[in-house]
């Protein structure tokens, strides 16, 4: 006889790492018989390529030899569960935890990139593999997901009176290695040896980090770079406009992904051809020659697209608006502005922004305007001196498709104005 | 006797003889060239890698050019052959920095990449004492002379 718990969950992200765990009722196991206990969870839930463990958490009321049985147990993504290889558990290789429960791993997987795709799962198990005398009082709190943390192997820890293993490799080597890691790896490791600082110069590494495109952003620059680790890093600090202007490129640093900023001139703005509605200017701060100041309108609607391609693979990425208002931004500032993203050919996410906020005057008036406003993304202030706010997320997976944004406040009959945009940014998402 | 049935000796520091088709052989490009410079021997000695690992070598070449040979289902072959990549560079950690360096001598790409890349996602994410302290490296730094390495990469310890 087989018993059955869907689990019942909660989910909360804290510094990065999705966890899973119950918080209201947690299910008793009252009596002796054989028990199963199954579920699932949707991949994109936990952070991307990252390797998760996976725990039971529980409590054990009699003493823990008691419930030394074995268990069945197994986690597995993307298929469904029978294709799942069941590991035996020894639940005498448990853990104390901090918060008073018991915990024993169960199995691990590598959440990678596919995560995105809703039909992909993750199946977990928990179920005797034979009958077994289990007393009352084992009590499940949940199941959590957690990163494995890098423990090196006993097998992998070095006597320290033994060679590095890095000691026979040529400089060449330890140079292909870190090409392998991130420039953010790359410029940490430059402080474990002389050697290593040696091996992070090279070109070698530099070069892989470098968009495959790069010896054409060079004339850009009225500099000559001595290195590729100098060029990369211009390309870091200083964009570089691409396609005729319209487009301003650069690399994030830890990463080395790439990132563009489109200029609206392009674009579809509605009323943006008419001089009495929409001007063009050139102003020094922004990087583009020609950019949108917002006169006068009632029907504000900005949308556009760009391919996929100039961004970088299997990458999540923050859709941005950059701007600045001017005398307030009139009808438009305080109040929500409706925005979207998607890929063409899916559902766009939908959601709402603030390009300044609503005033905040008196008590009572705060109280009410905070509940109205809630589900409102608030500008945020950029280094640059411009401000930014958040028009959705995406996933790119494989550079071949289109990616469109939409801005419009349409819903007031009011003359809109004093907003001045730059372009719309496009940079990899940060993990939550 | 057709090129591709011709057979080579690879002879390891050990003296050991392995004989492998020419194919395979030239999985090795430092003896690609030999051939292309009209060494005409059929016994090729390679006075650097042991029997163990030229073994490895030997076996990773195989499967790659075996699996190269293939014709139609190429997507299935390419995924059989991630998966052989990956558990065939899932060994202790002496023995992958032995065929990465031995793949760096016979210029052997494919495994030099993947060994690199195996060392490399050791080290992802982790600080220097880290790193000093699981493959035992010396820190060859005085106190003042790190301190001016890590000043200089400061951005990359943050947050």
């Amino acid at each position: 006889m087989v018993h059955g718990i869907e689990l019942g969950s909660h989910w909360t992200a804290r510094s990065g790492v999705v966890r899973c765990v119950f918080t209201q009722e947690v299910p008793q196991l009252v009596t002796g018989i054989p028990f199963k206990i199954y579920g699932l969870l949707k991949p994109k839930l936990l952070s991307p390529d990252t390797q998760y463990s996976a725990y039971v958490v529980y409590k054990a009321k009699d003493q823990i030899q008691d419930v030394q049985k074995s268990f069945g147990v197994g986690v597995i993504v993307h298929e469904t569960p029978e294709g799942a290889k069941w590991e035996r558990l020894e639940l005498t290789k448990l853990e104390k935890r901090e918060d008073g429960w018991v915990e024993a791993n169960f199995g691990e997987l590598l959440n990678d990139g596919g995560f995105m795709d809703d039909r992909d799962e993750i199946w977990f198990r928990i179920s005797e593999i034979k009958y077994s005398y289990w007393t009352s009082g084992f009590i499940i709190q949940g199941i959590e997901f957690r990163p494995v943390k890098k423990i090196p192997d006993a097998g992998d820890l070095m006597h320290a009176t033994m060679p590095s293993p890095f000691d026979s490799l040529p400089v060449d080597c330890i140079s292909t290695i870190i090409s392998f890691t991130s420039p953010r790896d790359a410029c940490v490791a430059a402080s474990i040896s002389k050697t290593f600082e040696s091996a992070v110069k090279s070109d070698t590494v530099w070069e892989k980090f470098l968009p495959s495109e790069y010896s054409s952003l060079i004339p850009q620059y009225s500099r000559v770079f001595m290195s590729k680790k100098e060029l990369y890093f211009a390309l870091c600090d200083d964009p570089v406009l691409i396609e005729d202007g319209k487009k301003s490129f650069w690399l994030e640093k830890a990463s080395g992904k790439r990132c563009i900023m489109l200029s609206l001139k392009e674009s579809s703005i509605t009323w943006g051809t008419s001089p009495q509605y929409w001007r063009w200017i050139s102003i020094p701060e922004s990087r583009f020659e020609k950019i949108a100041e917002l006169l006068n309108v009632c029907w504000f609607d900005i949308g556009d697209g760009m391919h996929t391609r100039y961004l970088s693979p299997r990458t999540h990425y923050s859709v941005y608006i950059v701007f600045k208002t001017k005398n307030g931004c009139p009808n438009l500032g305080d109040s929500p502005v409706d925005v979207g993203v998607g890929l063409v050919g899916q559902e766009p996410s939908q959601k709402l922004i603030y390009f300044i906020g609503p005033p905040g005057r008196g008590r009572g008036r705060r109280r009410r305007r905070e509940t109205e406003t809630r589900d409102v993304t608030r500008p945020e202030a950029r280094e640059d001196g411009w401000m930014e706010a958040e028009l959705g997320e995406f996933y790119n997976d494989s550079c071949c498709d289109d990616i469109s944004f939409s801005i419009i406040k349409t819903n007031t009959p009011h003359w809109k104005s004093g907003l001045i945009v730059q372009g719309i940014e496009f940079r990899p998402a940060k993990v939550r | 006797m057709s090129e591709s049935n011709k057979k080579i000796s690879l002879i390891s520091s050990e003296g050991e003889a392995f004989e492998v088709s020419e194919a395979v052989a030239r999985e090795f490009e430092i003896v690609a060239h030999m051939l292309e410079d009209g060494c005409s021997g059929s016994s090729i000695p390679i006075t650097t890698v042991d029997s163990n690992i030229l073994g490895k070598v030997i076996e990773y070449c195989t499967k790659h050019v075996e699996v190269g040979n293939v014709e139609g289902n190429s997507e299935k072959a390419e995924k059989d052959l991630e998966e052989f990549d990956k558990r065939f560079i899932a060994v202790e950690m002496n023995t992958l920095f032995s065929l990465i360096l031995a793949a760096n001598y016979l210029n052997v790409k494919g495994l030099l990449n993947i060994g690199c890349q195996k060392v490399a996602d050791t080290i992802k994410d982790m600080k220097p004492e880290e790193v000093r302290s699981i493959f035992n490296i010396e820190n060859d730094y005085t106190p003042a002379e790190e301190e001016v390495v890590r000043k200089e990469n400061e951005w990359a310890f943050q947050p």
